[in-house]
């Protein structure tokens, strides 16, 4: 393994996003990145060529660490969907399983088990 | 200057002891024993250090590390820290003498992240034996078992402003 140290004086890197987009563009020569102290260092397979050097180091040169990797950004989509729901419901009752009696039995089930669920769910964003 | 330690000689009857011989026998080999071959390093850097390496790696390619002379006795090495795995992933650290890591297999400390944690603390002390006298280096390594593992390096990190500390230091 060669480790490729670049000197990085552009603030914040986006180190998930960066090691994506390194290994998207070089596959498995790229064993992985480490970043801090104001520099990125590429860690590649001793097989890498130096023209793959040269566009790793480029990729490093242009990185935007707004630009998020696959997984931030379905993390982001997770957030704001939940986000809306919230909103949605903010200030709603919790379920009365009790409002069920009489009901189907399935759905009574069902509404015990969703009144279940929400407190703990509230247990863990509490963290009880 | 550290002083130079000379091993103790067997005194005789009768044995003219001169100046030299107390100096480098009693004030020398005191000196040394008093300030051992000795250093450390505090992380205080401009941003903490992230790694997708599931591979061995320097912690920092050029910190980190520390090089002493020692006259051929044990060495104790101690490094503490504040760390943030990716979910359900573990970072591994290990401690490398002149570049040949002392733990083996998953180093000499492991840090596991589950969902209900937001990073972890860790510490260790090793005692490392057989080395010869000289010029020695001790750096950290790590690697994580997948994601983006984290080391906070008192880098202004909100909660998470810690300094970790690496120190080696000739103990026998």
């Amino acid at each position: 393994m060669q480790d490729i140290v670049i000197e990085y004086g552009k603030g914040v890197v986006n180190t998930e996003a960066l090691d994506e987009s390194l290994r998207a563009a070089l596959g498995e020569q790229v064993v992985g990145i480490t970043t801090g102290s104001g520099h990125v260092t590429l860690h590649l397979s001793d097989e890498t060529p130096p023209e793959d050097v040269i566009r790793a180091r480029a990729l490093v040169a242009a990185h935007d660490p707004t630009q998020l990797s696959t997984r931030q950004q379905t993390i982001l989509q997770r957030k704001q969907r939940l986000q809306v729901v919230r909103r949605d419901y903010k200030g709603s009752v919790d379920l009365d399983p009790a409002d069920f009696t009489g009901s189907d039995p399935l759905l009574l089930a069902l509404a015990r088990k969703v009144a279940w669920l929400e407190g703990e769910l509230n247990a863990l964003r509490d963290g009880l | 200057m550290t002083a130079q330690w000379t091993a103790p000689v067997t005194w005789n009857t009768n044995q003219l002891v001169t100046a030299s011989d107390l100096n480098q026998q009693l004030r020398d080999n005191l000196e040394f024993l008093k300030a051992p071959p000795s250093g450390n390093y505090q992380l205080n850097q401009g941003s903490d250090y992230q790694t997708t390496a599931t591979g061995w790696v320097n912690v920092d390619a050029s910190n980190l590390s520390i090089t002493i002379t020692t006259a051929g006795g044990d060495v104790m090495v101690g490094f503490h820290g504040v760390c943030a795995p990716a979910n359900d992933q573990s970072i591994f650290f290990d401690i490398a003498l002149d570049n040949v890591r002392q733990g083996g297999d998953d180093g000499v400390i492991a840090c596991r992240r589950t969902s209900t944690q937001s990073a972890v603390t860790f510490s260790f002390v090793r005692l490392l034996t057989g080395i010869n006298a000289g010029a020695h280096s001790f750096r950290i390594q790590w690697r994580v078992s997948g994601g983006t593992g984290t080391l906070y390096a008192g880098a202004g990190t909100t909660y998470f402003d810690v300094h970790s500390q690496l120190w080696a230091r000739e103990v026998s």
